[in-house]
């Protein structure tokens, strides 16, 4: 394996793997953090990606594979000899010092002259807006009070790489919204390559440069948030990213023009013949899943003919201007948003219509992505 | 609502007056007698308080004359260059024991609490066993070892003794209270670059330090306490501790005022001892993961 050539302040995992025991945590992880960047590491519970925040900060060393930091592999670099700073989901302060202690602790352990120790906590402390408690002992602090702290102690160092592992996990969901917009403040002054790690789907669509998707220690995807959700690798991927789930149709497109069967082949409905064409173009099999997203289900009161689908307004929520409709279709259940304006009732019968050029279609097998 | 939190709070102050007067009477019974002369414990009733106040029983415990009821000359007590070795004997083996403990205690319950290795449960079981096992068994083996050795009627004989008692017992304190610390706050301490080994003094002892202060106090106590090995392995030599000196006292040579007065001072060290850790004790149950 070679120095990669790229950017010189990109850090790049090589092939990295990480077992514990017989269990594989992270599993051959190829993964290039663009220098500067804020890259989100998205995953459910047990993906790897805490793993892969432990060993990019050097407190777990990869079972294999390499970690470039630019020009410098710290593979095996233990975290106080890396320039890496860390935001914690417990905050990790800590409780003998004041905050001022806790924010200059990691300038005074690598030695920073106690002059340039208080003017950095100064500056830090004016872009948290936490000058006020700059002698408060850490147990006088509320919890969105002590995560600022802690972002500041992470921040003050000047970082080559900046982590935060699930920050926001035990605030509030008001102070959470409102620290997510600083998080992007604060990357945009400092201009720090930041790793956040969130099982979240929402707050990493909502501060990622990019996303990295992580599922049972594999990386699924790695892209801007509007080409994650716009196109998704996978089926998988699909589902997990986006507010409402989508919907998963399994499909036999048969003929051109003709009938499609859907689900266990218990409803037919007239495929849209553009569709039918690029997805043809995209596979020999006939036989494909729909994913197909809540807001390109079109529901009204009367059928468009043999491309409608009748269906039963089985529950609805109102979500504020649009409402998430659960309808029922024999046995199969199907999500649609609408705007408010269009209100039908439960148990109302209705016809639903999918908006074709945005349909997705997935491999019935392997569940990737048809590039159609 | 607000009246019933007032009956609360009147009934834990009754409470708390009650374990208050439990601990402190005793605690006064012996303060009345030191003050009192041999005289007026003897009389029909003891008092409640020394009528006729006096310091003579200490004052004569510091090989001094003093002056009784009716200018009666009251001699030294023969007994007090004794109780003065025996404490400064105390003073030594436990002012020694203590920080020793800690020393040889702390770095293992660190290791026992945080990292999971082989035999580790082993060892732990071990620690609690030699906590199950009752002294007494060993005295008189030990009696045989100590005297071959040399060990015997020494301080240094007595602190190894101690070191054994108090060192399991710090351990098994300290594994819980390392263990129950959060460890995101060793990590973070790794990632503001501290080495393994100043994680360990810069951040996991200073926020240990009420269940340090805690067991400090703990061995303090247990050896100036301890009776039973002083007496086995000191009796006859310049290195008996307290205790046993305090014991032959009172039942060879001294009326219970003069023991009140000399156990007085045998309290004093550690009431010194309590309220210097006291500080830190404290702040034991604020100590929140934070």
């Amino acid at each position: 394996m070679q120095q990669p050539e790229t950017g010189s302040n990109n850090i790049r995992l090589n092939h990295v793997a990480k077992h514990f025991g017989s269990e594989v945590a992270v599993k051959d992880l190829e993964l290039e953090i663009e220098d500067k960047e804020l890259l989100v590491l998205l995953g459910p519970s047990g993906c790897g990606k805490t793993t892969t925040m432990n060993m990019l900060a050097g407190l777990e060393e990869p079972t294999s594979g390499e970690i470039w930091f630019g020009s410098r592999q710290v593979t095996n670099v233990p975290a106080e000899q890396r320039d890496v700073a860390m935001v914690f989901q417990t905050f990790a302060l800590y409780p003998h010092l004041n905050v001022r202690g806790n924010i200059g602790f990691g300038l005074k352990t690598r030695g920073t002259s106690k002059d340039v120790i208080a003017q950095r906590v100064s500056e830090i402390s004016h872009l948290l807006h936490i000058e006020e408690l700059l002698d408060r002992k850490i147990t006088e602090l509320s919890g969105g009070q002590r995560q600022r702290v802690s972002i500041a102690k992470a921040l003050v160092r000047k970082p080559f790489l900046f982590l935060l592992d699930e920050p926001f996990s035990s605030i509030d969901a008001i102070l959470r919204r409102e620290l997510r917009t600083e998080i992007v403040r604060i990357h945009r002054e400092v201009k720090t390559t930041m790793v956040f790690v969130t099982h979240d789907q929402e707050e990493a669509m909502s501060i990622a440069d990019r996303v990295a998707v992580m599922r049972g220690g594999e990386l699924m995807q790695v892209g801007p948030p509007l080409s994650l959700y716009d196109e998704p690798a996978n089926l998988w991927v699909a589902k997990f990213i986006g507010a409402q789930p989508t919907n998963v149709v399994p499909a036999n497109l048969g003929e051109r023009g003709g009938m499609a069967g859907l689900f266990d082949g218990s409803c037919a409905m007239q495929v849209d013949e553009g569709f039918f064409d690029r997805v043809a173009a995209a596979t020999d099999s006939r036989t494909v899943t729909l994913g197909v997203r809540p807001e390109f289900v079109e529901v009204s009161a009367a059928s468009r003919g043999a491309s409608s689908l009748a269906a039963r307004v089985y529950t609805l929520q109102v979500l504020g201007n649009q409402i998430l409709y659960d309808l029922e279709i024999g046995t199969n259940h199907l999500l649609a948003i609408t705007s408010s304006r269009e209100h039908f009732r439960v148990d109302q019968s209705v016809f639903v219509d999918f908006d074709w050029p945005n349909v997705m279609a997935f491999d019935a097998v392997s569940e990737a992505r048809l590039k159609i | 609502m607000s009246s019933r939190l007032t009956a609360k709070r009147v009934i834990i102050y009754i409470c708390a007056l009650l374990v208050a007067l439990w601990t402190l009477v005793p605690f006064y019974w012996l303060l009345n007698l030191s003050f009192m002369f041999n005289v007026e414990m003897n009389s029909a009733i003891t008092h409640f308080y020394p009528h006729d106040f006096t310091w003579s029983n200490y004052v004569r415990l510091f090989n001094r004359h003093a002056t009784g009821p009716g200018g009666v000359d009251l001699l030294p007590i023969p007994h007090g260059q004794f109780i003065r070795t025996g404490l400064k004997n105390s003073l030594i083996v436990a002012g020694v024991t203590t920080p020793l403990t800690l020393l040889i205690a702390m770095p293992c319950a660190y290791v026992l609490g945080r990292y999971v290795f082989p035999f580790r449960n082993s060892i732990v079981m071990a620690i609690l066993l030699s906590r199950a096992y009752p002294a007494i068994a060993a005295i008189i083996p030990l009696y045989k070892m100590w005297s071959s050795l040399g060990l015997r009627g020494t301080h240094h004989g007595l602190v190894i003794v101690y070191l054994s008692i108090t060192v399991p017992l710090v351990v098994w304190i300290m594994m819980g209270f390392f263990n129950a610390l959060p460890r995101s706050l060793e990590s973070a301490a790794r990632v503001d670059g501290c080495t393994r080994f100043q994680t360990l003094y810069r951040v996991v002892l200073p926020t240990s330090l009420p269940g340090i202060a805690a067991c400090a106090v703990i061995a303090f106590l247990l050896v100036w306490n301890d009776f039973l090995f002083a007496f086995l392995l000191a009796t006859g030599s310049s290195a008996l501790t307290f205790p046993p000196t305090l014991s032959n006292m009172f039942f060879q040579y001294s009326y219970p005022t003069e023991a009140s007065a000399a156990t007085v001072l045998g309290v004093l060290p550690v009431a010194i001892v309590a309220f210097v850790f006291q500080r830190w004790i404290r702040k034991l149950n604020i100590v929140d993961p934070l």
